[in-house]
């Protein structure tokens, strides 16, 4: 296996990609009012297995149709549109979070300008990064999150739900407003060496148990108030409490910005190649 | 008549007058070309010399001394002279015929005899070098505690002997090119067959034929024909060692050597990122304790290009961060300064590095009153007179620190420092993020003849990790048998 040029990786790679991807968007969830965690954790574990044939043809489809310029076209528009909407959910949260430092704007376009940069690189930097950035959040996390035991309480986790089906519709429904992965596999898997079920399958396995681990913690920290915590994955950072940091914003800030460059780069990929695609 | 813009090809001529008009005409008359001449059983000869080149003692005794003794004898044609010269004698071990001027010239300027004989249109070459070099010393910026204490010298024919002597097989092979149109440089490309691929062999080969520069001096000249994409890229995929055992060890694992002649360093084809934490001495510790260093070295290179900049972002954007009691030291250690925390961390920085640049370039002596200098008069005033904080001073020294346990990043790092610290500045934790991704991206994009730079952390080689955190045990490196190609 060759991979002197950037343009191509394993599929364990790609998997790293879409799994930062996935963890871009779980950082940026916004529960609803009087959303259930522990509902959340098991529809976010439920629909790996929605996203199993739905992701399986975004791969076959891209692997099969990349030269193909309706599909090129079509995903030239989806990676544009998911662009957009990825950094400009970012620039918002940066606004909401750091409101004296950061405008709405600026943000949008300094992501923009990183994201174009990363991007140029290739596929093998974007990706490799993905799996670097990866293999250091479960490093710096793990002792935060061990640290953090001390405020997650079992018998905070609300177990009762009296419109089960409406309270699943709704948290899926958020859990899929940020969901750039079947453009990005699509886009990107002509550079990914192997069977597609090779990158796909590992990512699934990986997303069910982040992100039923991440909720079931939102739920046993925050309680029945996690519908009101507004970005999750930051109230969950103002409940750490360890030895050398008090409170882990700034990690989880850093995790966030560093998924969301790398998604945000992956589809600027994907964009790239389906306008090479078209000419 | 061959001037010194066309005489490459041009025969030596028969006459040994014409021969030495003409290289006085090549040479402008130069006087470092010494033409001693001496008559042979009634047959013209001259031995040219240039100047310091060779051994004064050595011709007269292995050129001189054998020549003269020919004469009363049965030597009497030129052709038996020069057939004696080239056939008959051993007066050097490292022997050559020249038919051009050009040919000739080249082995002249290496420290080379050239014997001409009147009637015999091409001349007898003789290696008897003797020009002053320095001696085989230890090396300056790798000194290892448990390795041998030879460093590579600026002769390449002392270095090829250095790693022949610590690879004694025949698979390990050196070609000789000349590179630089008017410097003629001698560069050795050194590698194991069967070890070294053949096609990155044949390219750097390639590369290094293709150079079209005027003089290679050192190695830095060549090391960017050498790499790929340099001018976008912030590391190197050459490495850079003046350790013979150092390259040894890098051949055997299938890497390819350049060594320039006139530097005492080897450029080492391909190198990756993770190498640069690792030392010879790595090999003579413990194991334990080898995996210890080179966490604490991986921890000094984090310290030394982000520490300032994380510093900040905590300070200045997440202060939540940090324990209340810190904080508040941090609080009233700031209160006093005239600067914003930015600014300072900033004025120290550019200070720290141009006092490091200064003592890189000062003799040993005045060095140490530049360090008394900056680091005593300069440091201690400046947190009296409040323009810097004493926690600044702290968080500037362990940086600095940090920085010397890698020298092989002293390029990048002062650099990353200064990025890492804008970023940190102006855009808190989004701008390390920022800083981080793109410098991975950067890293993680580069490969070189099809190994990755970032190999063997990304792509993941499970075997890899264990020398890129530690090393390997010696019972497994029996077993081993390491190429390039497990990295790909």
């Amino acid at each position: 296996m060759n991979r002197s040029d950037n343009s191509r990786v394993s599929a364990l790679t790609t998997a790293a990609l879409l799994t930062a991807a996935r963890l871009f968007s779980l950082s940026l969830y916004m529960p609803h009012s009087g959303e259930n965690a522990a509902i959340t954790a098991v529809t976010a574990a439920g629909l790996c297995l929605l996203k199993l044939p739905l992701m399986t043809a975004a791969a076959l489809l891209g692997r099969h149709f990349k030269e193909s310029r309706a599909f090129s076209a079509v995903t030239a528009a989806l990676s544009a549109i998911m662009i957009i909407v990825c950094a400009n959910a970012f620039a918002e949260m940066t606004a909401e979070t750091y409101p004296e430092h950061c405008t709405r704007p600026t943000t949008f376009i300094v992501l923009l300008c990183i994201c174009a940069y990363v991007a140029s690189m290739g596929l093998a930097g974007t990706a490799r990064t993905a799996s670097l950035i990866l293999a250091g959040f479960a490093a710096v996390c793990t002792p935060v999150l061990i640290e953090m035991r001390g405020s997650m309480l079992s018998d905070r986790l609300d177990l009762l739900s009296y419109q089960p089906v409406r309270e699943i519709t709704l948290t899926a429904a958020g859990l899929l407003r940020l969901f750039p992965e079947p453009v990005i596999l699509a886009g990107l898997i002509g550079g990914t060496e192997g069977s597609p079920d090779r990158a796909v399958k590992p990512f699934l396995i990986a997303d069910a148990l982040i992100s039923g681990l991440f909720f079931l913690m939102c739920g046993t920290v925050m309680g029945r108030f996690f519908g009101q915590s507004g970005y999750a994955f930051y109230t969950l950072a103002g409940n750490t409490h360890g030895a050398f940091i008090d409170r882990a914003n700034g990690i989880f800030t850093f995790f966030s910005s560093s998924f969301t460059m790398i998604t945000v780069s992956a589809l600027m990929l994907t964009f790239i190649r389906s306008v090479k695609a078209l000419k | 008549m061959p001037d010194h813009g066309s005489y490459e090809n041009v025969p030596i001529a028969e006459s040994l007058e014409k021969a030495l008009a003409d290289l006085r005409e090549i040479t402008g008359g130069s006087m470092d070309i010494n033409t001693p001449r001496l008559t042979i059983n009634g047959t013209e000869c001259a031995v040219v010399t240039a100047e310091g080149m060779v051994s004064g003692e050595t011709v007269g005794e292995l050129l001189l001394l054998p020549l003269m003794s020919l004469n009363g004898g049965t030597h009497s044609t030129p052709q038996s002279i020069m057939r004696f010269c080239t056939e008959e004698s051993m007066m050097s071990s490292n022997k050559t015929v020249c038919y051009t001027y050009g040919s000739a010239l080249g082995l002249l300027f290496s420290g080379f005899a050239l014997v001409f004989v009147d009637g015999v249109p091409f001349a007898a070459a003789f290696g008897i070098q003797g020009y002053a070099v320095r001696a085989v010393s230890q090396p300056v910026s790798e000194n290892e505690l448990l390795a041998s204490q030879e460093g590579f010298a600026e002769v390449v024919r002392t270095n090829i002997s250095l790693i022949r002597r610590r690879i004694k097989h025949p698979s390990l092979t050196f070609e000789m090119i000349q590179c630089g149109k008017l410097s003629s440089t001698d560069v050795c490309i050194a590698y194991v067959r069967g070890k070294a691929d053949e096609n990155a062999v044949a390219g750097i080969r390639r590369r290094l034929s293709e150079i079209r520069l005027d003089s290679v001096l050192t190695p830095g000249y060549i090391q960017p024909f050498l790499e790929r994409d340099e001018g976008r890229r912030l590391f190197s995929e050459v490495g850079v060692t003046e350790r013979p055992d150092l390259l040894c060890t890098e051949l055997i694992r299938g890497r390819i050597g350049v060594i320039v002649d006139g530097a005492p360093f080897a450029l080492i084809v391909p190198y990756l990122f993770a190498e640069n934490f690792g030392t010879v001495d790595d090999y003579s510790v413990k194991r334990y304790y080898a995996f210890f260093v080179k966490i604490m070295r991986w921890l000094a290179f984090l310290l030394a290009a982000a520490f300032p900049g994380v510093y900040l972002a905590a300070v200045n954007h997440d202060t939540e961060m940090l324990p209340l009691k810190l904080l508040l030291n941090l609080a009233a250690g700031e209160k006093t300064t005239l600067l914003s925390l930015f600014t300072e961390l900033v004025v120290i920085v550019l200070l720290l590095e141009i006092l490091r640049e200064a003592s890189i370039r000062l003799p040993h002596a005045i060095g140490t009153a530049m360090s008394i200098a900056g680091g005593l008069i300069i440091g201690d005033t400046a947190v009296k007179s409040g323009i810097i904080s004493s926690p600044l001073l702290i968080i500037v020294g362990v940086t600095a620190t940090a920085s010397f346990v890698l020298p092989s990043f002293s390029q990048q790092l002062p650099v990353l420092r200064l990025m890492f610290i804008f970023a940190g500045g102006f855009a808190g934790f989004f701008g390390i993020s920022a800083c981080a991704v793109m410098l991975s991206a950067n890293i993680c994009s580069q490969s070189l003849d099809g190994v990755p730079f970032s190999s063997p952390a990304a792509p993941f080689h499970p075997d890899g990790l264990s020398e890129m955190l530690g090393r390997k045990t010696f019972r497994r490196m029996e077993k081993d048998e390491p190429t390039t190609k497990d990295l790909t």
